[in-house]
């Protein structure tokens, strides 16, 4: 029995008397600004994937539209091939000559026939098998004139064009397909195999005369780690066995980065890039030591150590990665190198805000050595990290694919400095695959 | 006036309502339990500015956890319990946020042969010895002595073995009786 057990029943006492005076007004104000900061915060990350939803769905769905309705280059290059190009072609020309249209119908099946010269059956001369598709769509040619028989197929089409519904005016499949893939498949319909020939001479789709969005997602396997240092004032409090116990047990992990991704391609090689990313820093750590020995807690400096009783040592042993996840917002600017047709090199500096959501797994005290939950340690919750990201973006008319090496590292500090002896700036290194759709502006 | 309104409200309604983010209920909890909570505050810190950092970042955290608060308990004891977890954590891994102590070498020499503090002394003096002592030696005293705390439940609490707890508290009285014989 403790002859000091008095002692409980006078803090016992003590313990009882409030603290009346020492509480005033401004603790409330300063608790009630932090709560509203708080729920500002929550208010602007809800309104920002708001308005994000609602901004690629309304451009999704105009953009649909807009591509239903007008036809593509692509689809006015393919009509000229085909019966229905004809009629286009008297359409968008209709005070051109007879010789005229002979000619652009001469010109470009010699385009065909240079391109595709296997496929002789096509050429010119043959006018009969020139203008038949199919034999459901074959059209009997007279020897008077190429115009008369264009003539008449255009009457056809006007009349079949004003008797179809406007629904079903839209595009065929294979239409909505080469929007979307760039190409129509030999599959759909055999005689468009010279369409083929000639889609092989269209202009790159790499589109840097007109501005445009682009947005999707993005996720990034990585392998992370960090970059320790000491905080000057209170590194008196690192325990002398830290470096040989803890730190050196913690090494990288991997992390990944998963989100929303937008950008903005005006004009020109240069374009902006955000979004809305979860991203997860890790280290792994593998600590199997014995705590042997305690210290007296001095003022900021811990250098009287004493070795514990065997029976008090404590054996720490524990193996597993730790995470901290955040909520990224990046801010990038780019610049795009086209290398191919549809292969172009893009670069992205830029920099990231980054909000800790959650921390989990066990760390080493700097000071005790004992583990701690990372979920109760005093983190800061925002950050400022530094993107560089370079790679490939293989491109369709509506599709940007991009595999972009990259690496991001946070400026600031993990820990909170007026509590950590030790500051991480955690960073990450890993191949972004990215898949963007294109929206131009019609 | 606003402190007459909130004692007459249930802590019942009251926590109902700051879980609905009600601001006025947020500000009647906070009148209620300042005081009570203060002086946890206080036994936990070395001085009254560090107190009243952890008395917000307490209140802070209550409020942002306490739909976590399933009326097991009395609230009081919830938010006590709340105040005294941060205190530790902030303690741990950072001792200069809420407390700054200048360690007096005489304490070490303080022996168990010293005759028992007066019962009658002053509880301010004892609340001022307390803060005096080494935070292994406060911490244990406080969750042993005043939070009623087992050595076992001390033990995991700061991650230590019983023994050091049992020996913490030992030395603490020893280190707590010498500075209340001198004042």
């Amino acid at each position: 029995m403790d002859k000091l057990q008095h002692i409980d029943n006078l803090l016992r006492k003590a313990s009882q008397v409030p603290a009346n005076a020492l509480v005033d007004a401004s603790d409330w104000a300063r608790i009630e600004k932090r709560l509203k900061r708080r729920k500002n915060r929550i208010y602007a990350l809800w309104l920002f994937l708001a308005l994000s939803v609602c901004t690629t769905s309304a451009l999704l769905v105009v953009n649909q539209i807009n591509s239903k309705t007008t036809p593509t280059i692509t689809q006015q290059e393919k009509n000229i091939d085909s019966p229905r190009t004809n009629l286009d072609l008297q359409e968008s020309h209709p005070a051109k000559s007879t010789e005229t249209l002979e000619s652009e119908v001469s010109s470009k099946t010699e385009v065909a026939n240079t391109l595709n010269p296997t496929n002789q059956s096509n050429s010119i001369e043959d006018p009969q098998e020139y203008h038949t598709t199919d034999a459901e769509t074959k059209i009997p040619i007279t020897e008077n004139s190429v115009f008369e028989s264009e003539q008449t197929i255009a009457q056809e089409f006007e009349q079949t064009i004003e008797s179809t519904p406007l629904h079903q005016q839209s595009k065929s499949p294979e239409f909505i397909f080469e929007d979307i893939f760039g190409s129509t498949p030999l599959w759909v319909n055999q005689d468009k195999v010279i369409v083929q020939s000639l889609s092989n001479s269209k202009p790159s789709h790499l589109a840097y005369d007109k501005s445009h969005w682009e947005t999707g997602i993005s996720f990034t396997p990585s392998l992370s780690s960090k970059i320790s240092g000491t905080n000057k004032d209170l590194s008196g409090l690192i325990n002398r066995n830290y470096d040989r116990f803890v730190a050196s047990s913690e090494s990288a992990a991997f992390g990944n980065t998963f989100g929303f991704n937008a950008q903005y391609h005006p004009k020109g090689r240069f374009f902006y890039s955000s979004g809305l990313y979860l991203t997860q820093r890790t280290e792994q750590v593998n600590y199997d030591y014995t705590i042997t020995e305690n210290f007296f807690p001095t003022n900021k400096i811990n250098e009287r150590y004493f070795d514990l009783d065997p029976r008090a040592y404590v054996d720490v042993n524990y193996t597993g990665s730790n995470s901290y996840h955040f909520i990224e917002i990046p801010l990038n600017i780019g610049y795009k190198q086209p290398i191919s047709r549809n292969f172009e090199l893009r670069t992205q500096v830029g920099v990231s805000y980054l909000s800790l959501l959650s921390s989990s797994g066990k760390k080493g005290n700097f000071e005790t050595l004992f583990l701690d939950n990372l979920s109760n340690l005093n983190f800061n919750t925002n950050h400022l990290a530094a993107n560089l990201k370079s790679g490939l973006y293989y491109h369709r008319p509506r599709l940007a694919i991009g595999l972009e090496p990259m690496i991001g590292m946070n400026l600031t500090n993990l820990q909170n400095k007026s509590t950590s002896a030790i500051l991480d700036k955690p960073y990450s290194y890993g191949i972004n695959l990215t898949t963007n759709i294109k929206l131009f502006n019609q | 006036m606003s402190n007459l309104k909130s004692k007459l409200i249930s802590d019942e309604e009251l926590i109902r309502r700051c879980k609905e983010s009600d601001q006025s209920a947020q500000k009647m909890l906070f009148e209620k339990y300042a005081n009570r909570m203060m002086a946890v505050c206080m036994r936990y810190c070395k001085n009254q500015d560090d107190a009243k950092d952890l008395l917000q970042d307490g209140f802070y955290k209550v409020y942002v956890n306490i739909s976590k608060f399933k009326g097991d308990s009395r609230i009081d004891t919830w938010m006590t319990r709340v105040f005294i977890n941060l205190a530790l954590n902030k303690q741990r891994h950072g001792r200069n946020k809420y407390s700054h102590f200048e360690f007096d070498p005489a304490l070490e020499t303080a022996a168990a042969e010293e005759p028992p503090a007066p019962e009658n002394i002053e509880p301010e003096k004892v609340l001022e010895a307390l803060n005096q002592l080494p935070e292994i030696y406060k911490i244990v005293l406080n969750l042993y002595a005043i939070e009623n705390m087992s050595h076992k439940d001390i033990a995991k609490k700061l991650g230590i073995s019983v023994g050091s707890s049992k020996s913490r508290l030992s030395r603490g009285r020893v280190m707590l009786n010498t500075l209340l014989n001198r004042k």
